[in-house]
């Protein structure tokens, strides 16, 4: 169990335009369970690689409980990864495989087969010793490629996307597995993926990258209750945050199709971003206009998708099945409180609470 | 359309056959004595004489098991040396990040473009100054590592060897070198098993190399050993097929058993896969 | 690189990042190492060696520089060489041309039309390559015996011919040349049915949905697609068969046949260098068939070559 410390991290691949990373600074507290999240080529899986020492950095450092570990090999670093595709040993046994490191640290064959069964007994995978991993299952492989991290002991775990070459239904079942696993073990964790739900389920804090950047660091409620900037907002939350312009003016927001009172000082341009469940209805001629395009019954609930009037915008709106639901090519009449009024000024960040 | 084809068909199995012509009486003629073989029409036919030939080979050239013994040494340990020593480059170039790695291996492959011929002359200096005249060193050590060889390897393990595996290894703590025995070794055996072939027949039929570097019949090779019974006044044909038909028999044994897997390694680097 | 509160620099750390960082050289180094010394210095020396007159036999320090006079010697004045030269460029073509030009529709063929035997037939056509050329040309010698050789004899009955002494100068060339062919065409066939195996099937289908005739799908689909592996089989062809040694060597005996017949090249080089003791001629025609294999590789370049540009 250790805390992590990235301090400005930069690194930019050799003929590349942009840096992949951009001056990270992160913490990870010892015992955490931090998940990186962001879309493909935001910088995330170099990050982890990174730590692991995959990936040489051009500028910054890595703090392992106050040590630096920037320039240290991948062996020495006290971290253990879990890869995407398990990059499991297709030569050796489970049981080989699992005491791999065990034997480049030179341990007796005797306490090696102690440790690699007391590994396989926490996984559950002692019938799967003698076998070679090809003819294992996905799910069987991953959790020993789990377990050769474990036989290491090492200060933070690094997972890198291992259950998207799941099936959905192994993947949620694998996903309890993982919070369980932390919680008896209690290391430190990083843990990279694409997927929002499995972020959201699984992080103790979630860091969202974008393009090299950190965009936003915190619990998974605080980003989806408050994002700090337009990308953060329309990254967590399914179906996507709708976003409008509008003028903040007099408290109120004049848009396109119509306006919302808003109990908030000032004046300004802004993008206003609004969940697609935060939506009320309000009386016809009362806050926004919303032309429905389609209707979507997803069984449990029920997506409506439309434009704002007037300067046709895209919004969706998502209610349970029993509310009314209008046809296609009605105009709805919507509203919604203040606190679900997320406010962001040019530069895309949330804007600052009026002083 | 249907006459023609057939005929194509039995020209190409005529053609066939006449491939087959010098090996049908390679075995042949090691079975008849030198005046049946000098007879028409010649034996098409196994003889009886097979014995009397081995022993008359026996008696013309007496190193004849050591000229064999001789071969399967340096075929053996050249096969050996060479897929270590490829290997290991080929693990170099297709897994690991250097300075001037893409230089190095274009300058290998410009290595290929080198006959072998042009060094002819001084590479018997330079085994004359080594001190290795005469001794199988000079076929063994020149012949530790080939370009080719080394292109295929590079080829297999960048294609085969999963980086993410290499890099859990690397995180696990093993060696470069441990990752290459342990990991790159047992997964590349495929490649290796059709450069073994290769570099195997390359020298066990190699005739130039040990005609320029022995002197003793006691070290010669196979095919020298074959060439010194020519030419002694009344060539016998009977023993000297008997001796070719030995030398040429484990490559007949691994072409059966392999051909496909030979000539996977000889056209490597030729079909862009 | 900032680097806060590093773990100590010890020396044993220095070396072992050192190494580390050395290591990849240490692992291609046999190559480079093996051919600075058995290749690259042999081919240096020789260019040397072909400035000078020496006779090894005298020792290092009695090589004298001679200039061209050796290059010299040999275009003019060696008729040996000339002879030799001419046999080698006769026994390339005459050889060379049919290697590929029955290899080429035998590949087609088995490719196209023989399934289940395809791998039986292509082995048999193999085999040759594979085996000891030293081991059939010695065969190859009996069966080509004037009086008793199976070739005559076979000639006698099918052609009617009259027994040819192969020995002979102008036959000479041929024997060798039916060697050479004989050996090579499985191997060019082997080439160009792997080349052909990846030629995608829907175009010869769209040629034949087209109405073109399976000899028209060959001539005008197959070929232009076979054009890079017919480059690079004729380059192989070409320098092989410049420094043919074995099968003329084995095949005359070691002498290279009466009145020269059978003599190549490179047994010329070698006979001027190991029976006359001269290397420094033998190393200046060593670079002159150099000469002669690089011009052909580019004439083949000009003719066979990608066009840069034309895709």
């Amino acid at each position: 169990m250790a805390e992590l410390q990235i301090r400005a991290l930069r690194k930019t691949y050799p003929g590349a335009a942009a840096p992949v990373l951009q001056g990270i600074d992160l913490d990870v507290a010892a015992g955490e369970f931090m998940v990186f999240v962001g879309p493909s080529g935001c910088g995330k899986s170099t990050l982890l690689r990174a730590i692991a020492g995959l990936e040489p950095v051009d500028d910054g450092d890595i703090l392992l409980d106050g040590a630096s570990i920037v320039a240290q090999p991948p062996g020495e670093r006290g971290v253990a990864m879990v890869f995407q595709s398990y990059a499991l040993y297709p030569h050796l046994t489970v049981a080989a495989n699992l005491g791999f490191p065990l034997k480049m640290q030179g341990l007796a064959k005797g306490e090696i087969r102690r440790q690699v069964n007391e590994v396989a007994q926490t996984l559950q995978i002692e019938p799967l010793l003698e076998r070679l991993p090809k003819s294992l299952s996905g799910g069987q492989r991953q959790r020993v490629a789990i377990g050769r991290a474990i036989v290491r002991r090492p200060k933070v775990f690094l997972f890198d996307e291992p259950l998207s070459n799941l099936d959905a239904a192994l993947r949620v079942q694998m996903r309890l597995e993982l919070a369980r696993l932390h919680r008896e073990l209690g290391t430190t964790m990083v843990y990279v993926t694409h997927d929002q739900v499995e972020a959201m389920t699984l992080g103790g804090r979630i860091a969202v990258f974008n393009g090299g950047r950190l965009e936003q660091v915190g619990r998974p409620l605080e980003l989806f209750q408050a994002p700090a900037n337009v990308f953060v907002a329309g990254f967590l939350g399914s179906p996507r945050m709708n976003f409008f312009k509008a003028e903040l003016r007099g408290g109120a927001l004049h848009a396109a199709g119509g306006q919302l009172p808003c109990a908030r000082e000032g004046r300004a341009l802004v993008l206003c971003g609004v969940r697609p469940e935060h939506w009320r209805d309000a009386e016809a001629g009362s806050g926004l206009a919303v032309d429905a395009d389609a209707v979507e019954h997803l069984g449990d609930v029920v997506i409506i998708h439309g434009r704002l009037a007037g300067s046709g915008e895209l919004l969706s709106i998502k209610r349970a099945p029993s509310e009314s639901l209008p046809q296609v090519g009605q105009r709805l009449w919507l509203q919604t409180e203040t606190e679900h009024l997320h406010l962001f000024g040019p530069d895309g960040n949330i804007l600052p609470a009026t002083p | 359309m249907k006459p023609n084809i057939a005929l194509t068909h039995a020209l190409v199995g005529a053609g066939a056959l006449v491939m087959l012509t010098p090996f049908w009486f390679m075995f042949v003629f090691a079975t008849h004595t030198n005046t049946e073989i000098l007879s028409v029409p010649p034996p098409l036919w196994f003889g009886d004489a097979l014995w009397d030939n081995l022993k008359l080979l026996l008696l013309r050239l007496p190193s004849f098991w050591h000229n064999l013994g001789w071969s399967l040494y340096v075929a053996l340990a050249t096969t050996a040396l060479n897929l270590f020593f490829c290997a290991l480059a080929g693990h170099a170039f297709a897994l690991l990040d250097f300075r001037g790695r893409d230089v190095l291996f274009r300058a290998l492959m410009l290595t290929l473009l080198l006959p072998a011929f042009l060094g002819m002359v001084p590479t018997m200096l330079v085994m004359g100054w080594l001190g290795w005249m005469n001794e199988h060193r000079a076929l063994i050590v020149p012949g530790a590592v080939s370009a080719m060889g080394v292109f295929m390897m590079r080829q297999y393990i960048g294609a085969a060897i999963p980086r993410e595996m290499v890099e859990a290894a690397r995180l696990d703590g093993c060696s470069e070198f441990g990752i290459f025995w342990r990991l790159v070794l047992p997964l590349s055996w495929p490649a290796m098993g059709s450069l073994a072939l290769v570099v195997f027949i390359g020298s066990w039929n190699n005739f130039i190399s040990p005609l320029i570097v022995f002197r003793d019949v006691e070290n010669f090779t196979l095919p020298l050993a074959l060439r010194s019974l020519q030419g002694t006044g009344q060539t016998p044909f009977g023993a000297l097929c008997a001796g070719a038909a030995i030398a040429v028999l484990p490559l007949l044994l691994l072409f059966i058993v392999a051909s496909r897997r030979l000539i996977e390694g000889l056209t490597a680097g030729a079909v862009k896969q | 690189m900032s680097a806060r509160q590093h773990t100590p620099e010890t020396p044993r750390r220095r070396w072992r990042e050192a190494f580390r960082r050395v290591q990849p050289y240490l692992f291609v180094s046999p190559f480079f190492v093996l051919f600075a010394v058995f290749g690259l210095f042999p081919m240096l020396f020789s260019i040397g060696l072909s400035l000078h007159r020496w006779d090894p036999a005298a020792g290092l320090s009695q090589m004298q520089w001679v200039g061209l006079d050796n290059f010299r010697y040999a275009l003019l004045d060696d008729d040996w060489f000339s002879q030799s030269m001419r046999n080698t460029l006769w026994i390339a073509l005459v050889s060379g041309l049919p290697q590929h030009l029955v290899a080429l529709p035998l590949a087609w063929w088995l490719h196209t039309r023989l399934r289940g035997l395809r791998n039986l037939v292509l082995g048999l056509y193999f085999l040759p390559f594979i085996t000891s050329t030293v081991a059939l040309s010695l065969v190859f010698t009996s069966m080509f015996s004037k009086d008793f050789g199976i070739v005559n004899t076979a000639l006698g009955h099918v052609l009617g011919l009259a027994p040819i002494d192969w020995n002979q100068p102008e036959y000479t060339k041929i024997m060798i040349s039916l060697v050479v062919f004989w050996r090579y065409v499985g191997w060019n066939t082997v080439l160009y049915l792997s080349a052909l195996q990846t030629v995608p099937r829907d175009l010869l289908e769209a040629a034949a949905l087209d109405g073109a005739r399976p000899w028209q799908q060959f001539v005008h689909v197959v070929l232009p697609l076979l054009k890079p592996m017919a480059y690079f089989a004729v380059t192989l062809t070409l320098i092989g068969n410049l420094q043919l040694f074995e099968e003329p060597f084995i095949l005359t005996g070691g002498t290279g046949g009466i009145d020269q017949g059978g003599r190549t090249a490179a047994m010329h080089m070698y006979r001027v260098a190991f029976t006359e003791g001269d290397f420094g001629t033998a190393s200046a025609i060593a670079w002159l068939l150099f000469a002669v294999m690089a011009l052909a590789t580019w004439g083949n370049n000009r003719l066979l070559g990608e066009r840069k540009g034309s895709r």
